[in-house]
Protein backbone atom coordinates (compact mmCIF):
# COMPACT_ATOMS: atom_id res chain seq x y z
CA UNK A 1 0.00 0.00 0.00
CA UNK A 2 1.28 3.42 -0.88
CA UNK A 3 1.51 5.98 1.91
CA UNK A 4 0.41 8.85 -0.31
CA UNK A 5 -3.32 8.22 0.12
CA UNK A 6 -5.24 9.72 3.02
CA UNK A 7 -7.60 6.78 3.12
CA UNK A 8 -6.75 3.45 1.65
CA UNK A 9 -8.55 0.15 2.04
CA UNK A 10 -7.88 -3.23 0.55
CA UNK A 11 -10.37 -6.10 0.58
CA UNK A 12 -11.95 -4.68 3.71
CA UNK A 13 -14.69 -6.95 4.97
CA UNK A 14 -17.10 -6.94 7.88
CA UNK A 15 -19.35 -9.82 8.77
CA UNK A 16 -21.89 -9.84 11.53
CA UNK A 17 -23.21 -13.12 12.84
CA UNK A 18 -25.82 -13.50 10.12
CA UNK A 19 -24.99 -11.05 7.40
CA UNK A 20 -22.16 -9.50 5.50
CA UNK A 21 -22.24 -5.72 6.01
CA UNK A 22 -19.20 -4.93 3.88
CA UNK A 23 -18.08 -7.56 1.40
CA UNK A 24 -14.89 -6.38 -0.23
CA UNK A 25 -14.13 -2.69 -0.09
CA UNK A 26 -11.25 -1.20 -2.05
CA UNK A 27 -10.88 2.55 -1.76
CA UNK A 28 -8.18 5.12 -2.36
CA UNK A 29 -8.87 8.67 -1.34
CA UNK A 30 -6.19 11.26 -2.00
CA UNK A 31 -5.09 14.17 0.13
CA UNK A 32 -7.41 17.16 -0.23
CA UNK A 33 -10.07 15.28 -2.12
CA UNK A 34 -13.78 15.80 -1.43
CA UNK A 35 -14.98 12.26 -1.72
CA UNK A 36 -18.59 11.14 -1.96
CA UNK A 37 -19.53 7.72 -0.65
CA UNK A 38 -22.86 6.69 -2.14
CA UNK A 39 -25.07 3.69 -2.02
CA UNK A 40 -28.53 2.53 -1.02
CA UNK A 41 -29.53 1.92 2.59
CA UNK A 42 -27.82 -1.14 3.97
CA UNK A 43 -24.99 -0.95 1.43
CA UNK A 44 -22.46 -0.79 4.26
CA UNK A 45 -21.60 2.91 4.17
CA UNK A 46 -21.78 3.60 7.90
CA UNK A 47 -20.11 0.29 8.75
CA UNK A 48 -17.24 1.22 6.42
CA UNK A 49 -16.80 4.59 8.14
CA UNK A 50 -16.91 2.88 11.55
CA UNK A 51 -14.15 0.50 10.49
CA UNK A 52 -12.00 3.37 9.21
CA UNK A 53 -12.43 5.19 12.52
CA UNK A 54 -11.68 2.17 14.69
CA UNK A 55 -15.22 1.90 16.05
CA UNK A 56 -15.76 -1.50 14.44
CA UNK A 57 -13.16 -4.18 13.80
CA UNK A 58 -12.89 -5.50 10.23
CA UNK A 59 -13.36 -9.24 9.82
CA UNK A 60 -10.61 -9.26 7.24
CA UNK A 61 -8.71 -7.00 4.85
CA UNK A 62 -6.64 -4.00 5.71
CA UNK A 63 -6.94 -0.26 5.75
CA UNK A 64 -4.82 2.78 6.45
CA UNK A 65 -5.85 6.19 7.57
CA UNK A 66 -3.29 8.99 7.18
CA UNK A 67 -0.65 6.36 6.57
CA UNK A 68 -1.33 4.56 9.87
CA UNK A 69 -3.12 1.24 10.32
CA UNK A 70 -6.72 1.92 11.35
CA UNK A 71 -7.42 1.84 15.07
CA UNK A 72 -4.23 3.70 15.92
CA UNK A 73 -5.27 6.41 18.43
CA UNK A 74 -2.44 8.72 17.37
CA UNK A 75 -3.71 9.03 13.79
CA UNK A 76 -7.15 9.89 15.15
CA UNK A 77 -5.81 13.15 16.55
CA UNK A 78 -5.91 14.43 12.96
CA UNK A 79 -9.36 13.11 12.17
CA UNK A 80 -12.77 14.73 12.55
CA UNK A 81 -16.04 12.80 12.62
CA UNK A 82 -19.67 13.81 12.56
CA UNK A 83 -21.64 10.65 13.41
CA UNK A 84 -24.88 9.86 11.64
CA UNK A 85 -27.19 10.17 14.64
CA UNK A 86 -25.27 12.97 16.38
CA UNK A 87 -26.19 11.89 19.90
CA UNK A 88 -24.07 13.73 22.41
CA UNK A 89 -23.96 14.30 26.17
CA UNK A 90 -27.10 16.41 26.19
CA UNK A 91 -26.68 17.70 29.73
CA UNK A 92 -23.73 19.81 28.56
CA UNK A 93 -24.21 23.21 26.99
CA UNK A 94 -22.79 24.03 23.57
CA UNK A 95 -19.56 25.61 24.81
CA UNK A 96 -18.96 22.89 27.42
CA UNK A 97 -19.54 20.22 24.79
CA UNK A 98 -16.96 21.71 22.43
CA UNK A 99 -14.51 22.21 25.30
CA UNK A 100 -14.88 18.57 26.33
CA UNK A 101 -14.15 17.33 22.83
CA UNK A 102 -11.30 19.81 22.41
CA UNK A 103 -9.79 18.35 25.61
CA UNK A 104 -10.25 14.85 24.25
CA UNK A 105 -8.33 15.97 21.16
CA UNK A 106 -5.60 17.13 23.52
CA UNK A 107 -5.93 20.81 22.62
CA UNK A 108 -4.13 23.16 25.01
CA UNK A 109 -6.10 25.68 27.06
CA UNK A 110 -5.05 28.61 24.83
CA UNK A 111 -6.02 26.77 21.66
CA UNK A 112 -9.40 25.85 23.15
CA UNK A 113 -10.14 29.42 24.13
CA UNK A 114 -9.54 30.51 20.58
CA UNK A 115 -11.03 27.57 18.72
CA UNK A 116 -14.30 26.99 20.62
CA UNK A 117 -15.81 30.50 20.20
CA UNK A 118 -14.59 30.66 16.59
CA UNK A 119 -16.35 27.40 15.71
CA UNK A 120 -19.52 28.32 17.60
CA UNK A 121 -19.60 31.42 15.46
CA UNK A 122 -18.81 29.52 12.28
CA UNK A 123 -21.81 27.22 12.70
CA UNK A 124 -24.06 30.05 13.80
CA UNK A 125 -24.55 28.93 17.40
CA UNK A 126 -22.70 31.63 19.34
CA UNK A 127 -25.98 32.80 20.85
CA UNK A 128 -26.78 29.29 22.02
CA UNK A 129 -23.37 28.58 23.56
CA UNK A 130 -24.81 28.51 27.09
CA UNK A 131 -27.89 26.50 26.23
CA UNK A 132 -27.99 22.79 27.11
CA UNK A 133 -27.79 20.44 24.13
CA UNK A 134 -31.00 18.85 25.43
CA UNK A 135 -32.78 21.98 24.26
CA UNK A 136 -31.17 22.01 20.80
CA UNK A 137 -33.16 21.26 17.66
CA UNK A 138 -32.05 18.49 15.32
CA UNK A 139 -30.44 21.04 13.02
CA UNK A 140 -28.61 22.73 15.90
CA UNK A 141 -27.27 19.38 17.09
CA UNK A 142 -25.99 18.71 13.61
CA UNK A 143 -24.29 22.12 13.54
CA UNK A 144 -22.62 21.63 16.93
CA UNK A 145 -21.62 18.14 15.81
CA UNK A 146 -20.00 19.62 12.73
CA UNK A 147 -18.13 22.16 14.90
CA UNK A 148 -16.97 19.27 17.11
CA UNK A 149 -15.53 17.52 14.04
CA UNK A 150 -13.42 20.56 13.14
CA UNK A 151 -11.96 21.40 16.58
CA UNK A 152 -8.54 19.90 15.85
CA UNK A 153 -8.14 21.36 12.33
CA UNK A 154 -8.29 17.79 11.02
CA UNK A 155 -6.44 16.46 7.99
CA UNK A 156 -9.45 14.33 7.14
CA UNK A 157 -13.10 14.80 8.08
CA UNK A 158 -15.75 12.08 7.95
CA UNK A 159 -19.26 13.44 7.59
CA UNK A 160 -21.99 10.81 7.85
CA UNK A 161 -25.17 12.33 6.45
CA UNK A 162 -24.20 15.86 7.49
CA UNK A 163 -27.27 17.59 6.10
CA UNK A 164 -30.06 15.17 7.00
CA UNK A 165 -31.52 17.34 9.77
CA UNK A 166 -30.79 20.71 8.26
CA UNK A 167 -32.97 23.33 6.64
CA UNK A 168 -31.78 24.94 3.36
CA UNK A 169 -29.72 27.56 5.25
CA UNK A 170 -28.02 24.84 7.24
CA UNK A 171 -27.27 22.93 4.05
CA UNK A 172 -25.65 25.95 2.50
CA UNK A 173 -23.58 26.30 5.66
CA UNK A 174 -22.36 22.70 5.38
CA UNK A 175 -21.63 23.21 1.69
CA UNK A 176 -19.61 26.33 2.46
CA UNK A 177 -17.73 24.59 5.26
CA UNK A 178 -16.83 21.76 2.87
CA UNK A 179 -15.58 24.32 0.33
CA UNK A 180 -13.43 25.97 3.00
CA UNK A 181 -12.05 22.60 4.02
CA UNK A 182 -11.21 21.84 0.40
CA UNK A 183 -9.45 25.20 0.09
CA UNK A 184 -7.39 24.37 3.19
CA UNK A 185 -6.39 21.02 1.68
CA UNK A 186 -8.48 18.93 4.07
CA UNK A 187 -9.75 15.60 2.82
CA UNK A 188 -13.51 15.26 3.19
CA UNK A 189 -15.20 11.88 3.21
CA UNK A 190 -18.88 12.55 2.65
CA UNK A 191 -21.60 9.99 3.11
CA UNK A 192 -24.89 11.43 1.94
CA UNK A 193 -28.21 10.54 0.44
CA UNK A 194 -28.75 14.01 -0.92
CA UNK A 195 -27.27 13.45 -4.33
CA UNK A 196 -27.73 17.03 -5.47
CA UNK A 197 -25.56 18.07 -2.52
CA UNK A 198 -22.94 15.52 -3.41
CA UNK A 199 -23.00 16.66 -7.01
CA UNK A 200 -22.23 20.23 -5.98
CA UNK A 201 -19.55 19.49 -3.40
CA UNK A 202 -17.66 16.36 -4.36
CA UNK A 203 -14.67 15.87 -6.64
CA UNK A 204 -15.19 12.17 -6.95
CA UNK A 205 -17.82 9.68 -5.90
CA UNK A 206 -17.97 5.94 -5.54
CA UNK A 207 -21.12 3.89 -5.60
CA UNK A 208 -21.19 0.93 -3.31
CA UNK A 209 -23.68 -1.87 -3.13
CA UNK A 210 -23.63 -4.83 -0.77
CA UNK A 211 -20.38 -3.56 0.62
CA UNK A 212 -18.32 -3.39 -2.55
CA UNK A 213 -17.45 -0.56 -4.91
CA UNK A 214 -19.40 -0.95 -8.11
CA UNK A 215 -18.49 2.31 -9.83
CA UNK A 216 -16.17 5.28 -9.36
CA UNK A 217 -16.91 8.58 -11.05
CA UNK A 218 -14.92 11.78 -11.21
CA UNK A 219 -17.63 14.37 -11.30
CA UNK A 220 -15.97 16.37 -14.09
CA UNK A 221 -16.52 13.31 -16.26
CA UNK A 222 -20.24 13.86 -16.08
CA UNK A 223 -19.75 17.21 -17.81
CA UNK A 224 -17.22 15.84 -20.26
CA UNK A 225 -19.18 12.81 -21.36
CA UNK A 226 -21.54 12.44 -24.32
CA UNK A 227 -24.55 14.67 -23.74
CA UNK A 228 -27.91 14.72 -25.50
CA UNK A 229 -28.84 18.26 -26.53
CA UNK A 230 -32.23 19.65 -27.33
CA UNK A 231 -32.32 22.80 -29.53
CA UNK A 232 -35.50 24.77 -30.13
CA UNK A 233 -35.47 26.68 -33.43
CA UNK A 234 -37.93 28.69 -35.49
CA UNK A 235 -39.70 26.87 -38.32
CA UNK A 236 -36.86 25.47 -40.40
CA UNK A 237 -36.07 27.46 -43.50
CA UNK A 238 -33.75 24.80 -44.86
CA UNK A 239 -34.28 21.24 -45.77
CA UNK A 240 -34.43 18.94 -42.74
CA UNK A 241 -32.36 16.23 -44.35
CA UNK A 242 -29.57 18.65 -45.28
CA UNK A 243 -29.65 20.06 -41.74
CA UNK A 244 -29.42 16.60 -40.23
CA UNK A 245 -26.49 15.80 -42.48
CA UNK A 246 -24.67 19.00 -41.47
CA UNK A 247 -25.26 18.27 -37.79
CA UNK A 248 -23.34 15.02 -38.21
CA UNK A 249 -20.06 16.94 -37.76
CA UNK A 250 -21.03 17.87 -34.19
CA UNK A 251 -22.56 14.69 -32.91
CA UNK A 252 -24.59 11.59 -33.48
CA UNK A 253 -28.24 10.63 -33.47
CA UNK A 254 -29.28 13.90 -35.14
CA UNK A 255 -33.01 14.23 -35.63
CA UNK A 256 -34.90 17.35 -36.82
CA UNK A 257 -38.57 17.98 -36.00
CA UNK A 258 -40.58 20.98 -37.17
CA UNK A 259 -39.16 23.30 -34.51
CA UNK A 260 -36.72 21.17 -32.60
CA UNK A 261 -33.34 19.52 -33.15
CA UNK A 262 -32.19 16.51 -31.09
CA UNK A 263 -28.53 15.65 -31.10
CA UNK A 264 -26.02 13.86 -28.92
CA UNK A 265 -22.67 15.66 -28.75
CA UNK A 266 -19.58 13.74 -27.74
CA UNK A 267 -18.26 16.62 -25.71
CA UNK A 268 -19.95 19.72 -24.34
CA UNK A 269 -17.01 21.82 -25.56
CA UNK A 270 -18.43 21.45 -29.06
CA UNK A 271 -21.56 23.38 -28.13
CA UNK A 272 -20.32 26.95 -28.94
CA UNK A 273 -19.26 25.80 -32.40
CA UNK A 274 -22.62 24.14 -32.90
CA UNK A 275 -24.43 27.39 -32.00
CA UNK A 276 -22.29 29.43 -34.41
CA UNK A 277 -22.91 26.91 -37.19
CA UNK A 278 -26.69 26.89 -36.63
CA UNK A 279 -26.87 30.70 -36.79
CA UNK A 280 -24.66 30.60 -39.85
CA UNK A 281 -27.30 28.40 -41.46
CA UNK A 282 -29.81 31.22 -41.00
CA UNK A 283 -31.77 29.52 -38.25
CA UNK A 284 -33.57 31.34 -35.42
CA UNK A 285 -32.30 29.90 -32.17
CA UNK A 286 -34.65 30.03 -29.15
CA UNK A 287 -33.21 27.55 -26.71
CA UNK A 288 -30.32 25.11 -26.37
CA UNK A 289 -30.57 22.66 -23.49
CA UNK A 290 -27.90 20.06 -22.73
CA UNK A 291 -29.72 17.10 -21.17
CA UNK A 292 -27.14 16.40 -18.48
CA UNK A 293 -27.46 13.13 -16.68
CA UNK A 294 -27.89 13.97 -13.02
CA UNK A 295 -26.13 12.03 -10.32
CA UNK A 296 -29.54 10.83 -9.24
CA UNK A 297 -30.19 9.23 -12.62
CA UNK A 298 -26.74 7.71 -12.58
CA UNK A 299 -27.39 6.40 -9.09
CA UNK A 300 -30.54 4.65 -10.28
CA UNK A 301 -28.79 3.29 -13.36
CA UNK A 302 -25.80 2.03 -11.43
CA UNK A 303 -27.35 0.81 -8.23
CA UNK A 304 -30.61 -0.28 -9.79
CA UNK A 305 -34.17 0.51 -8.85
CA UNK A 306 -34.33 -2.28 -6.32
CA UNK A 307 -32.07 -0.11 -4.18
CA UNK A 308 -31.47 -0.89 -0.58
CA UNK A 309 -33.24 -2.73 2.13
CA UNK B 1 -5.05 16.82 30.70
CA UNK B 2 -4.81 13.05 30.78
CA UNK B 3 -7.71 11.33 28.96
CA UNK B 4 -8.53 9.29 32.08
CA UNK B 5 -8.81 12.51 34.09
CA UNK B 6 -11.08 14.03 31.41
CA UNK B 7 -13.47 11.06 31.55
CA UNK B 8 -13.32 10.98 35.37
CA UNK B 9 -14.28 14.64 35.47
CA UNK B 10 -17.02 14.09 32.91
CA UNK B 11 -18.44 11.23 35.00
CA UNK B 12 -18.59 13.34 38.16
CA UNK B 13 -20.02 16.26 36.25
CA UNK B 14 -22.74 14.06 34.79
CA UNK B 15 -23.66 12.80 38.27
CA UNK B 16 -23.95 16.40 39.43
CA UNK B 17 -25.87 17.61 36.37
CA UNK B 18 -28.30 14.75 36.30
CA UNK B 19 -29.18 15.44 39.93
CA UNK B 20 -27.79 12.06 41.02
CA UNK B 21 -25.77 13.86 43.70
CA UNK B 22 -28.83 15.66 45.02
CA UNK B 23 -30.81 12.45 45.09
CA UNK B 24 -28.09 10.68 47.05
CA UNK B 25 -27.71 13.60 49.44
CA UNK B 26 -31.44 13.75 50.19
CA UNK B 27 -31.71 9.98 50.53
CA UNK B 28 -28.69 9.92 52.84
CA UNK B 29 -29.95 12.79 54.95
CA UNK B 30 -33.35 11.14 55.41
CA UNK B 31 -31.69 7.90 56.39
CA UNK B 32 -29.36 9.58 58.89
CA UNK B 33 -32.19 11.71 60.29
CA UNK B 34 -34.25 8.61 60.96
CA UNK B 35 -31.31 6.97 62.70
CA UNK B 36 -30.67 10.11 64.75
CA UNK B 37 -34.31 10.20 65.84
CA UNK B 38 -34.43 6.52 66.81
CA UNK B 39 -31.10 6.54 68.62
CA UNK B 40 -31.93 9.74 70.52
CA UNK B 41 -35.21 8.24 71.76
CA UNK B 42 -33.48 5.07 72.95
CA UNK B 43 -30.58 6.93 74.54
CA UNK B 44 -32.85 9.25 76.52
CA UNK B 45 -35.01 6.31 77.63
CA UNK B 46 -31.95 4.39 78.81
CA UNK B 47 -30.58 7.36 80.79
CA UNK B 48 -33.88 7.83 82.59
CA UNK B 49 -34.39 4.22 83.66
CA UNK B 50 -31.81 2.75 86.09
CA UNK B 51 -33.66 -0.57 86.09
CA UNK B 52 -33.15 -1.07 82.42
CA UNK B 53 -29.52 -0.13 82.81
CA UNK B 54 -29.14 -3.03 85.24
CA UNK B 55 -30.90 -5.37 82.87
CA UNK B 56 -28.51 -4.29 80.13
CA UNK B 57 -25.51 -5.39 82.17
CA UNK B 58 -26.43 -8.95 81.34
CA UNK B 59 -25.91 -8.44 77.60
CA UNK B 60 -22.71 -6.48 77.98
CA UNK B 61 -23.71 -3.04 79.16
CA UNK B 62 -25.36 -0.09 77.57
CA UNK B 63 -22.69 0.15 74.88
CA UNK B 64 -23.74 -3.27 73.61
CA UNK B 65 -27.21 -1.87 73.08
CA UNK B 66 -25.86 1.14 71.24
CA UNK B 67 -23.61 -1.12 69.19
CA UNK B 68 -26.55 -3.34 68.21
CA UNK B 69 -28.44 -0.30 67.08
CA UNK B 70 -25.48 1.14 65.17
CA UNK B 71 -24.88 -2.23 63.47
CA UNK B 72 -28.48 -2.37 62.31
CA UNK B 73 -28.11 1.11 60.84
CA UNK B 74 -24.85 0.04 59.16
CA UNK B 75 -26.59 -3.06 57.82
CA UNK B 76 -29.11 -0.78 56.12
CA UNK B 77 -26.38 1.64 54.99
CA UNK B 78 -24.43 -1.27 53.50
CA UNK B 79 -27.49 -2.40 51.58
CA UNK B 80 -28.02 1.15 50.30
CA UNK B 81 -24.39 1.27 49.20
CA UNK B 82 -24.81 -1.98 47.24
CA UNK B 83 -27.88 -0.57 45.49
CA UNK B 84 -26.11 2.69 44.69
CA UNK B 85 -23.01 0.87 43.45
CA UNK B 86 -25.05 -1.34 41.11
CA UNK B 87 -27.46 1.30 39.88
CA UNK B 88 -25.40 4.44 39.36
CA UNK B 89 -22.94 3.01 36.80
CA UNK B 90 -25.52 0.64 35.29
CA UNK B 91 -26.26 2.68 32.18
CA UNK B 92 -22.99 4.51 31.70
CA UNK B 93 -21.61 2.16 29.03
CA UNK B 94 -24.72 0.33 27.83
CA UNK B 95 -26.64 3.60 27.48
CA UNK B 96 -23.90 5.47 25.66
CA UNK B 97 -23.24 2.55 23.33
CA UNK B 98 -26.94 2.19 22.61
CA UNK B 99 -27.57 5.86 21.89
CA UNK B 100 -24.33 6.29 19.95
CA UNK B 101 -23.07 8.99 22.33
CA UNK B 102 -19.92 6.93 22.79
CA UNK B 103 -19.01 7.23 19.09
CA UNK B 104 -17.94 10.86 19.10
CA UNK B 105 -15.84 10.15 22.22
CA UNK B 106 -14.29 6.86 21.12
CA UNK B 107 -12.97 8.30 17.82
CA UNK B 108 -10.91 10.85 19.70
CA UNK B 109 -7.21 10.12 20.23
CA UNK B 110 -7.70 8.14 23.43
CA UNK B 111 -7.69 4.44 24.15
CA UNK B 112 -10.79 2.50 25.03
CA UNK B 113 -9.28 1.41 28.32
CA UNK B 114 -8.94 5.07 29.27
CA UNK B 115 -12.70 5.49 28.85
CA UNK B 116 -13.43 2.52 31.14
CA UNK B 117 -10.79 3.49 33.71
CA UNK B 118 -11.96 7.11 33.78
CA UNK B 119 -15.53 6.03 34.40
CA UNK B 120 -14.51 3.49 37.05
CA UNK B 121 -12.45 6.07 38.91
CA UNK B 122 -15.20 8.68 38.65
CA UNK B 123 -17.76 6.33 40.16
CA UNK B 124 -15.24 5.14 42.76
CA UNK B 125 -14.83 8.73 43.92
CA UNK B 126 -18.61 9.09 44.05
CA UNK B 127 -19.02 5.84 46.00
CA UNK B 128 -16.21 6.89 48.35
CA UNK B 129 -18.09 10.09 49.10
CA UNK B 130 -21.34 8.13 49.52
CA UNK B 131 -19.93 5.59 51.94
CA UNK B 132 -18.15 8.28 53.95
CA UNK B 133 -21.41 10.17 54.19
CA UNK B 134 -23.68 7.22 55.06
CA UNK B 135 -21.36 5.07 57.16
CA UNK B 136 -19.40 7.98 58.59
CA UNK B 137 -22.75 9.64 59.34
CA UNK B 138 -24.03 6.64 61.30
CA UNK B 139 -20.82 6.43 63.32
CA UNK B 140 -20.71 10.16 63.99
CA UNK B 141 -24.35 10.28 65.10
CA UNK B 142 -23.73 7.31 67.39
CA UNK B 143 -20.75 9.05 68.96
CA UNK B 144 -22.52 12.40 69.37
CA UNK B 145 -25.77 11.01 70.80
CA UNK B 146 -24.38 8.26 73.06
CA UNK B 147 -20.72 9.11 73.51
CA UNK B 148 -19.94 5.56 72.28
CA UNK B 149 -18.10 4.62 69.08
CA UNK B 150 -18.08 1.03 67.77
CA UNK B 151 -14.57 -0.46 67.53
CA UNK B 152 -12.50 -0.34 64.31
CA UNK B 153 -14.65 2.28 62.55
CA UNK B 154 -12.15 2.91 59.73
CA UNK B 155 -11.74 -0.80 59.00
CA UNK B 156 -15.54 -1.15 58.73
CA UNK B 157 -15.73 1.83 56.43
CA UNK B 158 -13.00 0.50 54.15
CA UNK B 159 -14.62 -2.97 53.97
CA UNK B 160 -17.99 -1.55 53.03
CA UNK B 161 -16.41 0.80 50.47
CA UNK B 162 -14.61 -2.22 49.00
CA UNK B 163 -17.93 -4.01 48.71
CA UNK B 164 -19.26 -1.03 46.74
CA UNK B 165 -16.20 -1.16 44.46
CA UNK B 166 -16.85 -4.85 43.79
CA UNK B 167 -20.38 -4.05 42.64
CA UNK B 168 -19.20 -1.04 40.65
CA UNK B 169 -16.85 -3.37 38.73
CA UNK B 170 -19.65 -5.89 38.18
CA UNK B 171 -21.93 -3.17 36.86
CA UNK B 172 -19.30 -1.74 34.49
CA UNK B 173 -18.40 -5.16 33.16
CA UNK B 174 -22.06 -5.98 32.57
CA UNK B 175 -22.55 -2.64 30.83
CA UNK B 176 -20.05 -3.53 28.11
CA UNK B 177 -22.29 -6.31 26.79
CA UNK B 178 -25.67 -6.41 28.52
CA UNK B 179 -28.70 -4.19 28.26
CA UNK B 180 -29.35 -1.96 31.24
CA UNK B 181 -32.12 -4.20 32.53
CA UNK B 182 -30.13 -7.43 32.19
CA UNK B 183 -27.18 -5.74 33.86
CA UNK B 184 -29.31 -4.75 36.85
CA UNK B 185 -30.69 -8.27 37.14
CA UNK B 186 -27.14 -9.63 37.10
CA UNK B 187 -25.87 -7.18 39.76
CA UNK B 188 -28.69 -7.77 42.22
CA UNK B 189 -28.74 -11.46 41.38
CA UNK B 190 -25.09 -11.76 42.40
CA UNK B 191 -25.82 -9.83 45.59
CA UNK B 192 -28.71 -12.19 46.40
CA UNK B 193 -26.58 -15.21 45.60
CA UNK B 194 -23.81 -14.09 47.97
CA UNK B 195 -26.39 -13.33 50.65
CA UNK B 196 -27.94 -16.79 50.46
CA UNK B 197 -24.50 -18.38 50.10
CA UNK B 198 -23.42 -16.87 53.41
CA UNK B 199 -26.46 -18.33 55.15
CA UNK B 200 -25.86 -21.76 53.66
CA UNK B 201 -22.27 -21.64 54.86
CA UNK B 202 -23.29 -20.70 58.40
CA UNK B 203 -26.04 -23.27 58.63
CA UNK B 204 -23.55 -25.79 57.32
CA UNK B 205 -21.13 -24.71 60.03
CA UNK B 206 -23.73 -25.20 62.76
CA UNK B 207 -24.67 -28.60 61.34
CA UNK B 208 -21.00 -29.61 61.40
CA UNK B 209 -20.79 -28.64 65.08
CA UNK B 210 -23.58 -31.08 65.73
CA UNK B 211 -21.71 -33.75 63.83
CA UNK B 212 -24.02 -33.68 60.83
CA UNK B 213 -22.19 -34.79 57.68
CA UNK B 214 -24.37 -32.77 55.29
CA UNK B 215 -22.99 -29.66 56.98
CA UNK B 216 -19.65 -30.07 55.30
CA UNK B 217 -21.19 -29.89 51.83
CA UNK B 218 -23.32 -26.90 52.75
CA UNK B 219 -20.30 -25.05 54.15
CA UNK B 220 -18.34 -25.86 50.99
CA UNK B 221 -21.13 -24.54 48.78
CA UNK B 222 -21.19 -21.35 50.80
CA UNK B 223 -17.44 -20.93 50.41
CA UNK B 224 -17.62 -21.44 46.64
CA UNK B 225 -20.33 -18.79 46.39
CA UNK B 226 -18.12 -16.43 48.42
CA UNK B 227 -15.31 -16.96 45.92
CA UNK B 228 -17.66 -16.19 43.04
CA UNK B 229 -18.97 -13.04 44.73
CA UNK B 230 -17.13 -11.86 47.84
CA UNK B 231 -19.58 -9.12 48.81
CA UNK B 232 -21.09 -10.90 51.78
CA UNK B 233 -17.77 -11.97 53.30
CA UNK B 234 -16.68 -8.32 53.22
CA UNK B 235 -19.76 -7.32 55.16
CA UNK B 236 -19.30 -10.20 57.58
CA UNK B 237 -15.68 -9.18 58.14
CA UNK B 238 -16.89 -5.64 58.85
CA UNK B 239 -19.37 -7.04 61.42
CA UNK B 240 -16.59 -9.09 62.99
CA UNK B 241 -14.52 -5.93 63.34
CA UNK B 242 -17.23 -3.65 64.66
CA UNK B 243 -19.95 -5.64 66.47
CA UNK B 244 -19.87 -5.99 70.26
CA UNK B 245 -22.03 -7.56 72.96
CA UNK B 246 -23.42 -11.02 73.55
CA UNK B 247 -26.93 -10.43 72.23
CA UNK B 248 -26.38 -8.45 69.05
CA UNK B 249 -28.93 -9.25 66.31
CA UNK B 250 -26.70 -8.34 63.35
CA UNK B 251 -23.75 -10.23 64.80
CA UNK B 252 -25.83 -13.30 65.50
CA UNK B 253 -27.32 -13.20 62.04
CA UNK B 254 -23.97 -12.79 60.24
CA UNK B 255 -21.39 -14.58 62.33
CA UNK B 256 -22.98 -17.85 63.36
CA UNK B 257 -20.25 -20.39 62.89
CA UNK B 258 -17.30 -18.77 61.15
CA UNK B 259 -15.61 -15.42 60.71
CA UNK B 260 -13.94 -14.43 57.45
CA UNK B 261 -10.29 -13.51 57.97
CA UNK B 262 -8.54 -10.31 56.87
CA UNK B 263 -7.54 -11.99 53.60
CA UNK B 264 -10.95 -11.07 52.20
CA UNK B 265 -9.67 -7.53 51.71
CA UNK B 266 -6.97 -8.75 49.35
CA UNK B 267 -9.29 -11.16 47.65
CA UNK B 268 -11.87 -8.41 47.06
CA UNK B 269 -9.21 -6.08 45.66
CA UNK B 270 -7.98 -8.73 43.25
CA UNK B 271 -11.58 -9.64 42.37
CA UNK B 272 -12.44 -6.00 41.55
CA UNK B 273 -9.23 -5.64 39.54
CA UNK B 274 -9.99 -8.76 37.51
CA UNK B 275 -13.53 -7.61 36.79
CA UNK B 276 -12.29 -4.17 35.77
CA UNK B 277 -9.72 -5.77 33.44
CA UNK B 278 -12.44 -7.93 31.93
CA UNK B 279 -14.60 -4.84 31.46
CA UNK B 280 -11.74 -3.12 29.60
CA UNK B 281 -11.11 -6.18 27.46
CA UNK B 282 -14.77 -6.64 26.66
CA UNK B 283 -15.20 -2.95 25.80
CA UNK B 284 -12.07 -2.97 23.62
CA UNK B 285 -13.29 -5.91 21.63
CA UNK B 286 -16.79 -4.79 20.84
CA UNK B 287 -18.01 -2.67 17.95
CA UNK B 288 -19.47 0.68 18.91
Amino acid sequence: MSPSYTIETSHLRKEYSRKVAVADLDLQVGQGEVFGFLGPNGAGKTTSIKMLLGLAKPTSGEARLLGQPIGDPQSRSRVGFLPEHFRFHDWLNGAEFLNLHARLYGLAESARQQRVPALLKRVGLEEHANKKLRGYSKGMLQRIGLAQALLNRPAVVFLDEPTSGLDPIGRILVRDVIRELRAEGTTVFLNSHLLSEVEITCDRVVFIKQGAVIKTITLKEIEQGATPVQIRIGAAKIDRATLALGLGQFGTEARVDSDCIHLTVADQQKLPDLVRWLIGQGLDLYELKPQRVSLEEMFLQIVGMDGGL
Amino acid sequence: MNPIAIILRLTLREAARRKVLWGLLILGLLFLLLYLLGLSLIASEVRQSPNEMRALQRIGGVNALYNSFAMMALYAANFLMVMIAVLIPIDTLAGEINSGTIQAVAVKPLRRREIVLGKWLGFAVLLGACSSFLIGGVLLITLLVTGYLPPNPSSGLILMFLEALVFLSVSLLGGTRLSTLANGVMGFGLFGMAFIGAFIEQIGGVMQQFGNTGGETAAAIGKIVAVLMPSEVLWRRAVADMAEGTINPVKMMTLGSSTPDQGVVWYALIYAAILLSLAILSFQRRDL
